[in-house]
């Protein structure tokens, strides 16, 4: 425990040799390094040779001048200020150009709120647009809207969905019934609704063609209330139908049993439109302007486009900046 | 200093050459030696030397009183590192290198004999060679304080820090220079090795 006190002592008592020559240590310090040296051999010789090297420095001669460095006439003031200035200038330009990249480029990376999220929220509009049934415009711009965070929106949306699910059956009705004459109704139902009707035409056949409706919206509402994602097999075998239905069809009566769906699918939009609740007449002008932001965003340069155009352009901008700076400051200088 | 120096730098500051020349008269071996010790040739000092005093006439003005010694070896300490960094662009310019060549600026000193005259360069040599070895800021120092004498205070004005700094950077310095020395203690005068005889 000793041997560490004197041994912090010592290294202590090394480091004020210095000032000790110099004459830089008070009387308590001086008189304490004094005591110290009387004991340590080491300290002694290292002030000894600190003292002999301190001495050959002092002792080295100052050399004559070559000659005389009087100014013979007073310097005349150069272009070396403007040259400084446009150096300061450059070096600001340089620094606000870095200052400007380092923001954008922490601004990209760091993901500000806005673009990553538009983008999301526009997408998922769209997959719901593409799943939501198809045949009518009205249905899928609930989504859309309902995309706008409430809870009580998402009731909203389900509502119209369900409205739309419940209808469906009654416009395909006439596609099926006008297709289900001529055409056999097995098909139309593994077309038309997929998983949603579970094999209720392919079963009675028969039944089918007097109770279209209501057989299918029993299945159908409950599978648009419980998920959405349920809902797209559906819509789009509405969709489908009328591509599908054609080669079941007589050749006879092309046209008139293919045109029936589509008529159907187009008077879609009145209906809904009449049923709507007020609820879900507010989504669907919500939907309708919030629809164009997207379309106007699809126009232009997009904004994660606009901020890789402005990483490029301020990072070619910083380097000639660079070059230019160091040009002129090196011109200063010579 | 001069007796009449605040009065020269007042005349100097009002654009008086002959004042500021009595200035240059007066200081000019410092200056020219502060160069040469911190750039090793002598060459290179000439031309750092002119260019701390075309430097410390333009700035006069910026001179507010205090240690006018300290603020001009400022003015050469800048002007010779300002030369450093010009040797650098050379190929051939580094300061170990300039001591190798140039014989670290020996000074010759008519009044001693040709042996003792012989130890002397070579002290000096292994002297510049040393300083050549510490950092910048201990460099200046170490010769400012051993070399050219100026107090602790004036260390501190002329190296813009603190006194404490300065205190740090003369140990340290002066450290270095011991062992840098002492590892060739056998090929110095007396005084070095009469201490390893004793």
């Amino acid at each position: 425990m000793l041997e560490v006190l004197a041994r912090i002592h010592h290294r202590r008592i090394r480091r004020q040799l210095s000032h000790y020559l110099d004459g830089m240590l008070s009387t308590r310090e001086s008189r304490r390094l004094e005591g110290h040296l009387a004991q340590c051999q080491a300290c002694r010789d290292e002030l000894a040779e600190l003292q002999a090297t301190v001495q050959a420095l002092t002792e080295l001669p100052l050399a004559d001048v070559p000659r005389s460095f009087a100014l013979a006439a007073a310097p005349v003031p150069t272009l070396r200020p403007a040259a400084r200035r446009m150096e300061f200038g450059l070096r600001l330009a340089t620094a606000a150009a870095a200052f400007a990249l380092a923001v954008v480029l922490v601004g990209d990376f760091a993901g500000l709120p806005g673009a990553g999220e538009r983008e999301e929220r526009s997408m998922a509009g769209r997959v719901e647009l593409y799943a939501a049934p198809t045949g009518t415009e009205v249905v899928p711009q609930g989504p859309t809207a309902g995309s706008a965070e409430s809870q009580a929106d998402r009731q909203a949306q389900a509502n119209v969905e369900q409205q739309a699910a419940t209808r469906t059956p009654t416009l395909l009705a006439p596609g099926i019934a006008g297709s289900g004459e001529e055409a056999t109704p097995a098909p139309a139902g593994a077309y038309g609704e997929g998983g949603v009707v579970t094999g209720t035409p392919s079963s009675q056949p028969t039944v089918l063609a007097p109770e279209p409706a209501p057989g299918i919206t029993e299945a159908a509402t409950p599978a648009a209330t419980a998920t959405p994602a349920e809902i797209p097999p559906g819509a789009f075998g509405l969709g489908a139908t009328p591509e599908a239905a054609p080669p079941t069809l007589s050749p006879e009566t092309p046209s008139p049993a293919a045109t029936p769906p589509p008529v159907g699918a187009q008077i879609a939009p009145s209906e809904p439109e009449q049923q709507l609740s007020p609820e879900t007449e507010k989504q669907v002008s919500g939907g309708d302007v919030e629809r164009e932001t997207p379309a106007a965003e699809e126009g232009g340069p997009s904004r994660e486009t606009v901020v890789r155009w402005l990483e490029v352009g301020l990072g070619i901008g910083l380097a000639l900046l660079l070059v230019s700076w160091s040009l002129a400051r090196r011109r200063g200088r010579a | 200093m001069l007796v009449d120096e605040p009065s020269l730098i007042a005349r100097s500051q009002r654009r008086d050459l002959a004042a500021f020349n009595a200035l240059v008269e007066c200081y000019q071996r410092q200056v020219y030696n502060l160069c040469l010790r911190l750039l090793a040739s002598a060459e290179a000092a000439e031309d750092a030397t002119q260019e701390a005093f075309i430097a410390a006439y333009r700035r006069i003005d910026s001179f507010h009183g205090g240690s006018f010694r300290a603020w001009l070896l400022r003015i050469a300490a800048n002007a010779s590192y300002d030369e450093l960094r010009r040797q650098r662009r050379r190929p051939t310019a580094s300061l170990e290198a300039a001591t190798a060549e140039h014989g670290a600026a020996e000074v010759p000193s008519a009044a001693a004999g040709p042996e003792d005259e012989a130890l002397r360069q070579e002290l000096t040599a292994h002297l510049q060679a040393g300083l050549a070895t510490l950092l910048p800021d201990q460099r200046l120092a170490v010769i400012l304080r051993d070399v050219h004498g100026l107090s602790y205070e004036e260390l501190a004005e002329t190296m813009r820090c603190s006194v404490g700094t300065v205190k740090s950077r003369i140990a340290r310095g002066r450290a270095r220079m011991r062992e840098y020395l002492m590892a060739r203690r056998e090929l110095l005068p007396r005084p070095f090795r009469l201490k390893n005889e004793e």
